[in-house]
């Protein structure tokens, strides 16, 4: 009888122990546990949102700052000249007729092709082929100077035919003019960007110089004087 | 009825059962000790957690609106970078084609003259030109060589009866 009182008591004694046991692996399982984790991959979160302001935004407001407004204004309405918004096909058209005549050559033909995705660069650009017929050396001249044109023209393919006697030629050429939209809307906040090189500037400088002069207007086509060749070897 | 022993041999004395049950008392206190440690350590690394984000949030605002005040050279550089790519690409080789043509055309003889020259968007030429007599055309056709166009295959060669003119068509990659 009296042992087993004593087992009683044990068990009271023991029941109380192993629930406060029980309470204590249930509330690290269940709550502290889970508490843990949360905190921890929060404070991974915010310690990355706060090194994306130290290492994004803080950079990208001091590039900002440094800007000269006027000067990027200056650049982007060159480089618009150069790449327009818009495809400008009269203009075009204008500055081969007008270059052709300057050089005494006839435009037999002229057409442009719908715009085309250009490949090599996030741009669109438009078509246009045209055959102009003349003097050897003129064709030459009048080739040479659509590279130096603005807005900017690229060769794609051309093809040179002789007249039966060979003193007249006749040059069809295809030409790519890539144009591009004024970004409407900016890329997100936290999108690093990077300023104008010194070499950028520089090219930028130079084309400024050049097609922001009233003379060198689009519309107005100097050919650019012959190249003095090697001599002939034979 | 018969008697059941429940107590286990080990803690039979008195002295040791009394000691067992201090034992388990005292490990059970110390972990629910512990726990409420825990808990108080993580109730304050919540609140320091909120400060650093609230923090962050009053960081973010002050940048964005800083951010704001530069929205046009933001937009005007990225227009320039982005035009200007275009700008470099096309220049890069704008005028590849007539660059070309003016070299073959100081390789060809002054009597010579090009019949036919095609080059179209995959850099594939066909050219068809014409000299005085065989010589020149093979010193063309050497001079070529120095141009870096060691591989072109000739498609046909002529001569024309009366003038004795010949006519020469090969084509080359550029």
């Amino acid at each position: 009888m009296m042992q087993f009182s004593f087992v009683k008591s044990l068990i009271k004694q023991w029941g109380i122990s192993l629930l406060a046991l029980a309470i204590a692996v249930g509330v690290s399982l269940f709550v502290l546990y889970p508490g843990i984790t949360d905190f921890l991959s929060k404070h991974k979160e915010v310690s990355d949102m706060q090194n994306s302001i130290n290492n994004v935004l803080v950079p990208k407001i001091n590039i900002l700052q440094k800007q000269n407004l006027a000067l990027l204004s200056d650049y982007l309405l060159t480089m618009e000249i150069l790449v327009p918004s818009q495809p400008n096909v009269p203009l075009i058209f204008t500055l081969i007729e007008n270059s052709a005549k300057n050089l005494g050559l006839t435009v037999s033909s002229l057409a442009f092709s719908d715009s085309t995705a250009s490949t090599e660069v996030q741009s669109q650009a438009v078509g246009v082929s045209f055959t102009v017929a003349g003097e050897d050396e003129k064709l030459l001249t009048f080739a040479k100077g659509l590279s130096a044109v603005s807005p900017i023209l690229k060769v794609s393919k051309m093809t040179l035919l002789s007249s039966t006697d060979g003193n007249q030629k006749s040059l069809n050429i295809s030409i790519n003019s890539p144009y591009l939209a004024i970004l409407s809307s900016l890329g997100a906040a936290n999108l690093p960007i990077q300023e104008l090189s010194k070499e950028d500037q520089k090219t930028l400088e130079e084309l400024k110089k050049t097609f922001l002069d009233p003379q060198k207007q689009p519309g107005f086509f100097a050919p650019t004087p012959m190249p003095v060749g090697k001599s002939n070897p034979f | 009825m018969p008697e059941i022993n429940f107590v286990p041999k080990k803690v039979a004395s008195e002295q040791q059962k009394k000691r067992f049950v201090y034992s388990l008392n005292v490990f059970s206190l110390g972990a629910i000790l512990l726990l409420v440690l825990v808990t108080l350590l993580l109730l304050f690394l919540r609140i320091s957690l909120n400060k650093d984000y609230s923090l962050w949030q009053s960081n973010l605002r002050q940048k964005m609106e800083e951010l704001a005040v530069y929205k046009k050279n933001e937009g005007i550089l990225d227009s320039l970078k982005q035009k200007q790519e275009i700008y470099q690409a096309y220049r890069k080789d704008a005028s590849k084609e007539v660059d070309l043509w003016d070299k073959l055309k100081q390789q060809l003889p002054a009597s010579g003259n090009f019949q036919k020259l095609e080059i179209k968007e995959d850099g594939s030429v066909l050219l068809s030109f014409e000299t005085e007599n065989f010589s020149q055309a093979a010193g063309f056709l050497s001079g070529l060589n120095s141009l870096g166009f060691q591989k072109f295959s000739i498609k046909s060669v002529g001569q024309l009866l009366g003038t004795g003119r010949v006519i020469v068509a090969i084509s080359f990659i550029i």
